[in-house]
């Protein structure tokens, strides 16, 4: 996790970072299962949406990771090789995992 | 320039989106609105004219680039700057943008040291196109504001004139009446006058502050008169050679009088005492003056005060008729003769003298 880009933005307020974080942890793990859903079913449509907005997301929050393996689902379905997406959501679901423990651990400090 | 706290709209259907980019607004110092999708961001921004909106491309309902369309189409939200937001190196959404009418672009995710930049970089464009349009309306206030002004110093200054110049011909109405004070006169005399020489002045052409200056001068004509003895003035039958020549001293005891004054009025003054009883076939006094040798202002006045005269009763004559008065003057009795009178002033006063039996049965003394 990178946090320099909300520090930009908040400074030393911990509590309006955290508060973003929350939010980011909240919206996110429902979308994860939308996502997760839509590769099944191979909705391109729904796919390029999720993974466009949820990349967004992830880059705010300093996601990086997340934010790369979202970026590599767009290009994996566009060339509609949804093995690949299978396997990247995955990754994704763990990446999410990391992030919401640094997250939890954030608030906690 | 004007005021540092602007207003900017941001357009975002993602919630942490619009939590972010609020938050660099707010450190700014600038107030922010916020619409989740393109046709809410058309109606914030007919409703509140932000000067910047910060424009999400991906929405529901109406997306960026159409939102940024209608607003540049807009007379009334065409000139406030919009700000796309683009996923990072997302040429293709870059030139739709620019085709759209978009001002300035973002990439995503959101970088606080270059949306502040490009914030403040558009706030300022806004502000100079405010400035700008402003200008006109302001200058307009300006002009129209000064030249209240001057018209107010000008109306000021024509009152000041006023004043300065009715007490003038107040001054010169009272010295004319100490003048006449030892005649029978009533004062309508010198009335009759200046109305008598004002016609013949208008009817000779002349210009109308001429005309004025003739009435307001005439009066003073016999001034000189103050210095003339009672017992010759008042004398009830015919004067001798001897008081006769005291008596044309009047002209130039006037004239001495009158002298050197910085008024118009009472330079005119001085021309007519002097010369108002020179004859233009050289046989007046006192400087026995021919033709265009007396000055106009005298030869108007002579006309003016034979034919008052000759109307009025005088302890040695009774007065006469206006019809008798006129033919006396323009064909001669043996003793007022026409060749006394500039011809061009004569031409006109046959031509308008039915004004002077107006004026003269306007002005009468009582009693006559």
């Amino acid at each position: 996790m990178n946090t320099a880009r909300l520090v930009d933005i908040y400074g030393t307020d911990r509590e309006a970072i955290s508060e973003i974080f929350g939010l980011f942890v909240r919206m996110t793990g429902p979308q994860l299962e939308t996502l997760r859903h839509a590769v099944q079913e191979r909705d391109m449509e729904t796919v390029l949406t999720v993974a466009h907005t949820l990349k967004g997301s992830a880059g705010n929050m300093g996601a990086e990771e997340l934010a790369e393996l979202l970026q590599k689902t767009e290009e994996a379905v566009k060339a509609t090789d949804w093995a690949q997406a299978l396997s990247l959501h995955a990754q994704i679901m763990e990446a999410f995992s990391s992030v919401r423990e640094f997250i939890e651990a954030y608030g906690h400090d | 320039m004007i005021n540092d706290r602007k207003s900017i709209l941001v357009v975002d259907d993602d919630e942490i989106n619009r939590r972010l980019l609020t938050a660099v607004c707010t450190k700014l110092g600038h107030e922010t609105r916020v619409a989740v999708n393109g046709r809410e961001a058309i109606e914030a921004a007919g409703r509140y004219l932000p000067d910047l909106i910060l424009m999400d491309v991906m929405m529901p309902e109406m997306d960026g680039f159409e939102a940024t369309e209608r607003l540049k189409g807009n007379d009334a939200t065409k000139h406030i700057p919009v700000i796309i937001l683009t996923a990072l190196n997302s040429r293709e959404d870059m030139l739709r943008g620019i085709a759209k009418g978009a001002n300035d672009f973002l990439t995503k995710p959101i970088d606080s040291q270059e949306l502040t930049l490009r914030v403040l970089n558009n706030l300022k464009i806004k502000e100079f196109h405010d400035f700008l349009k402003d200008h006109n309306a302001i200058l307009k206030q300006q002009v129209a504001e000064k030249t209240a002004e001057i018209k107010k110093a000008f109306d000021q200054l024509d009152a000041v004139h006023e004043k300065v110049k009715s007490s003038h011909i107040e001054t010169i109405q009272r010295l004319t009446l100490a003048s006449e004070y030892k005649d029978e006169d009533t004062g309508l005399h010198i009335k009759r006058i200046s109305h008598f020489t004002r016609e013949l002045a208008f009817a000779l052409g002349m210009d109308s502050s001429y005309s004025e200056t003739l009435y307001h001068a005439s009066p003073m004509h016999d001034l000189g008169k103050v210095g003339i003895p009672d017992n010759i003035i008042l004398k009830p039958s015919r004067l001798i050679p001897e008081e006769w020549d005291i008596l044309k001293t009047h002209t130039t005891i006037g004239a001495a009088i009158l002298m050197g004054s910085g008024s118009e009025y009472l330079r005119m003054g001085e021309e007519i005492a002097r010369s108002h009883h020179e004859r233009w076939d050289g046989g007046g006094y006192p400087g026995g003056l021919k033709g265009e040798g007396i000055p106009m202002s005298g030869r108007i006045t002579n006309l003016a005060d034979q034919y008052d005269a000759l109307r009025s009763k005088r302890p040695y004559k009774p007065a006469l008729d206006h019809e008798t008065v006129v033919k006396i003057l323009t064909e001669g009795d043996g003793r007022t003769m026409p060749g006394h009178f500039d011809p061009g002033i004569l031409d006109v006063f046959k031509r308008s003298c039915g004004r002077f039996r107006e004026i003269y049965e306007s002005f009468q003394d009582t009693g006559q």
